[in-house]
């Protein structure tokens, strides 16, 4: 289910690339590092927006991913390919965002698997409807790994060095995220 | 499963859907799928999910939206740290600028410190490293590698580039302010400001002029840039005394 990058943005990437794109934006260039966020936003804001559920959040994560991008160009050596390092930049910005706001619960979130609280009826009738907002009901922690596995491709291994859980843990976490979205979403 | 009439396991099932399911476990899960219709319906639910989730259309990222702010992040950080001009005795805390008198003798100072800085750096910028070639092979000497030129589209000239536009800009917008506020100034000074302001231009454009001769000199846009910041920063202190 991997989506890296997730469009037809394949083709501007490539170009941006094979254009030494991003050796004049190491170089301290502006503007094209402007054609490099172009190609990839899409695949960031995305990514944010589905790990966060809140628009706004994704935006700022959005833009602190770029401005972290652009900080950090000069390491980027070309051994991965740049959609890969740009996503792997914005998730780790995502999830030091998403660290510094957990809650006790955000994480392990075994009780908010339970979808007969009164509170989130609505929300799961619309979630029927809409396979984001379903993901947005999910607990932080199954939300993140969920979003990384089924959405981003990560595999397990690479999920539990980035959020720093047991591999088994995230494999545990997917199981119970895949089993409330079937739920929310009525399958 | 342990037992080929027992169920498909969480992980088998879930592997499985998922299309991660070691090879050689493939063949054994599909035999039992083929007869269990339990096992067969939760796979299948668990299929349909991964259909839903690839099916499932991506947010639209508000790229026009986002930007502007990423490039006044970036502006920020790509700032030179840009020597200082003036010396310290320039720099005033804010409540000395509140002292009547003050503000305007320290412009005084600061912008003839500008021009003098700026005249002087021209020559020495400029003229040094011709002067200072050695005789012989005509390569520069050691010494004047602070004052050699960067090759164009190194990341030092660009930073310093950048800076000098981000301070162009910033005293633009100064002087705009100031001159909805001119109104409010006492005339002489008004008049004040603007001779000590025509004082730090000259030393600018003669700073720009040196620069357009050798567009390549790294310590040349550095000089300029540090002379918009100058301005700035002038202009800045000003709008906070009145």
């Amino acid at each position: 289910m991997a989506l890296i990058p997730a469009d037809d943005s394949v083709n501007s990437i490539g170009r941006a690339e094979s254009d030494g794109v991003v050796r004049r934006a190491q170089q301290g260039d502006v503007e094209a590092f402007e054609s490099i966020y172009r190609a990839h936003a899409a695949a960031v804001y995305a990514l944010c927006r589905r790990m966060t559920s809140d628009d706004r959040q994704a935006r700022e994560l959005t833009q602190d991913s770029f401005v972290r991008v652009w900080e950090r160009l000069t390491q980027f050596r070309g051994q991965s390919a740049l959609a890969t390092w740009i996503h792997r930049v914005a998730v780790n910005v995502v999830l030091e965002h998403l660290r510094s706001i957990r809650r006790a619960d955000a994480w392990s979130g075994a009780d908010a698997y339970d979808v007969a609280d009164g509170r989130r009826v609505d929300a799961q009738i619309h979630a029927r409807l809409d396979v984001d907002a379903a993901v947005a009901q999910l607990p932080a922690g199954a939300r993140t790994v969920f979003v990384l596995h089924d959405i981003e491709g990560y595999s397990h291994d690479e999920i539990a060095q980035m959020t720093g859980m047991a591999a088994g843990t995230a494999r545990a976490q997917l199981w119970r995220a895949r089993r409330a979205l079937m739920r929310l979403l009525d399958l | 499963m342990t037992h080929p009439s027992a169920h498909l396991t969480e992980d088998e099932r879930q592997l499985f859907a998922g299309r991660e399911l070691a090879a050689e476990r493939v063949r054994d899960v599909e035999r039992h799928l083929a007869a269990c219709p339990d096992c067969a319906a939760d796979v299948a639910r668990l299929e349909r999910l991964a259909a839903r989730v690839h099916d499932a259309p991506t947010p639209t990222a508000p790229l026009d939206e986002l930007w502007p702010d990423i490039r006044a992040r970036i502006d920020a950080t790509k700032l030179a740290p840009l020597a200082p001009l003036a010396p310290n005795g320039v720099r005033m805390t804010h409540s000395a600028w509140r002292r009547p008198g003050v503000a305007r003798r320290a412009i005084v100072a600061a912008a003839v410190i500008v021009a003098i800085v700026g005249v002087t750096s021209i020559t020495r910028l400029v003229l040094a490293p011709r002067m200072h070639r050695s005789a012989d092979n005509g390569m520069p000497r050691a010494s004047q590698a602070q004052t050699n030129p960067a090759p164009a589209g190194t990341p030092a000239l660009t930073a310093v580039a950048d800076s000098e536009r981000v301070y162009q800009e910033e005293a633009q917008l100064l002087l705009n302010r100031l001159e909805l506020e001119r109104s409010m100034l006492r005339p002489e000074t008004a008049r004040a400001v603007d001779r000590d302001l025509r004082v730090i231009d000259q030393a600018i454009a003669e700073l720009k002029d040196a620069v357009a001769r050798d567009p390549r000199n790294a310590a040349l846009h550095q000089l300029l840039a540090s002379s918009y910041r100058q301005k700035a920063e002038l202009l800045k202190r000003l709008a906070n005394a009145g």
